[in-house]
């Protein structure tokens, strides 16, 4: 359903334009050769294997809350962890 | 199932044939968990931001639901800004695929660099057309877009479109009739989206996965309330029908009258030729349309009619297909909320893309290549699992 979820950034490999992103215990590793100059610890929304876009910390934190609050995360939260986009 | 959903499609073979097709779309349906007890001013910003892949068409479906189910039409100025920037979200979602996926479908390379000049264009036409950010807000003060800044965005836009896709003016490539000058372009054009249409031909494969079309028409409001107020709703999220019929809502069946389209389709059916070329119409169509607007910003809103008290609907045509949105209010709140996406309609157990992919012929490996481009023409908004087995 177009869903686009926020993730944190926590490693860069630049030379291949890639990115690891944590969204609670789930890891990607991603493409981040669509958005400009990635930052450790930025957000950015997730979409099939690519960053989408930055978003603030304070958005990512709206969006994680609604998330938060409808329990849906917890209901996720047993998923396998995932290492290659 | 995935947070995100996934679309997983297994085909068994025996032989040269497929014996078994089986498209199973999952998933979650989160409206009424996220959106459940928020306040019906709130709940579009929310939709926009939880769905926000197609954050444009879905908060356009949410706010129209909400403004009708309190019976508090929208303005016309929002109304005009709210289509400009879903026909963005069209573009940038169909050069999306056309730059990132579409490449690696004929061996080449992704044209990264090309999709981050959309992206920025899209986040410039944003900011032009709703700064203040009310254009989805009920009651919000929408101003009409300053039309030189506007005008100089989607002037980048058409450039961008005709030096890099179609190698001519949107407008013209829009124009194009006969099936022969298109079939010349695509074999004459060093570019990403002529060259995937040239493989086609080349390889023999213009009529590949032809099946029949059953378009999604114009739905009965009342109809659809009784779907969606029904025990079966969460079935009929899941897997739509129009009365046991799946139907298809994607750029194919919204641009099926253009006459190229209507020469492909009499000679090759609707394969993947014919939807490839639907992909690239909607395209130069879409920009046509917000060119337009631009020149004469439209006044218009297009609202679906009449509902049951306290209920409202949004319908609006998003990049892959129909989105519909109800919501249920009661002291001003969301009681029900429910989404109808065009995944399910062309990704059903029983739609369109198991009908294409059941007439494919071959050996596993050529099997394999076109159901992966027909699932490509298709183009589920989420990640897809494709399976091949021998019975």
């Amino acid at each position: 359903m177009c869903l686009a979820i926020p993730a944190r950034i926590v490693a860069i490999d630049e030379a291949n334009d890639m990115a690891t992103v944590t969204l609670g215990n789930v890891k990607k590793d991603i493409s981040i050769a669509l958005i400009e100059d990635a930052k450790i610890d930025e957000y950015v929304l997730l979409h099939v294997g690519y960053a989408l876009h930055k978003i603030s910390e304070e958005e990512a934190a709206r969006t994680l809350a609604l998330f938060d609050e409808a329990e849906i995360l917890e209901e996720f939260a047993g998923e396998t962890t995932e290492v290659k986009a | 199932m995935s947070l995100e959903g996934n679309v997983s499609i297994s085909m068994q073979l025996t032989g040269q044939s497929v014996q078994q097709v089986v498209v199973n779309s999952q998933r979650p349906l989160l409206a009424q968990a996220l959106l459940a007890g928020a306040s019906a001013k709130d709940a579009p910003q929310k939709v926009g931001l939880v769905f926000s892949l197609c954050a444009k068409s879905q908060a356009s479906a949410s706010v129209y639901a909400i403004e009708q189910a309190s019976k508090n039409g929208a303005s016309k100025n929002a109304c005009g800004v709210r289509a400009q920037l879903v026909r963005m979200e069209i573009i940038r979602e169909h050069l999306w695929r056309i730059c990132l996926d579409w490449p690696a479908l004929h061996g080449a390379q992704a044209e990264n660099a090309l999709m981050k000049q959309v992206l920025i264009l899209d986040k410039e036409w944003e900011a032009c057309l709703d700064a203040d950010k009310q254009a989805f807000v009920q009651d919000g003060e929408v101003n009409p877009p300053l039309k030189s800044k506007a005008s100089s965005i989607a002037m980048k836009l058409g450039t961008l479109l005709k030096e890099h896709i179609f190698y001519m003016p949107p407008k013209a490539f829009y124009a194009c009739k006969g099936a022969e000058e298109y079939l010349l372009w695509a074999q004459y054009t060093q570019m990403n989206a002529p060259q995937l249409i040239h493989s086609l031909v080349q390889r023999g494969w213009r009529n590949v996965g032809a099946a029949e079309v059953v378009a999604l028409p114009e739905l009965d409001v009342a109809w659809l309330d009784k779907q969606l107020a029904s025990d079966a709703a969460e079935a009929f999220m899941k897997q739509p029908t129009l009365d046991g019929e799946p139907c298809e809502s994607t750029p194919y069946a919204r641009q099926q009258d253009h006459p190229l389209l209507q020469e492909l389709s009499a000679k090759d059916g609707v394969g993947l030729l014919t939807r490839f070329t639907a992909v690239l119409l909607e395209l130069a169509a879409t920009y046509l349309d917000l060119e337009k607007a631009l020149m004469k910003f439209e006044s218009t809103c297009d609202v679906v009619t009449s509902a049951e008290e306290h209920t409202g609907f949004g319908s609006v045509e998003a990049a892959r297909g129909r989105l519909i949105h109800r919501v249920v209010l009661e002291d001003n709140k969301v009681k029900t909320y429910q989404i109808v996406a065009p995944t399910e309609w062309n990704f059903h157990p029983e739609g369109v893309l198991k009908k294409a992919l059941m007439s494919l012929k071959g050996d596993a490996e050529v099997i394999e290549q076109q159901a992966k481009l027909l699932i490509h023409a298709m183009d589920p908004c989420v990640k897809f699992n494709l399976e091949i087995s021998h019975a």
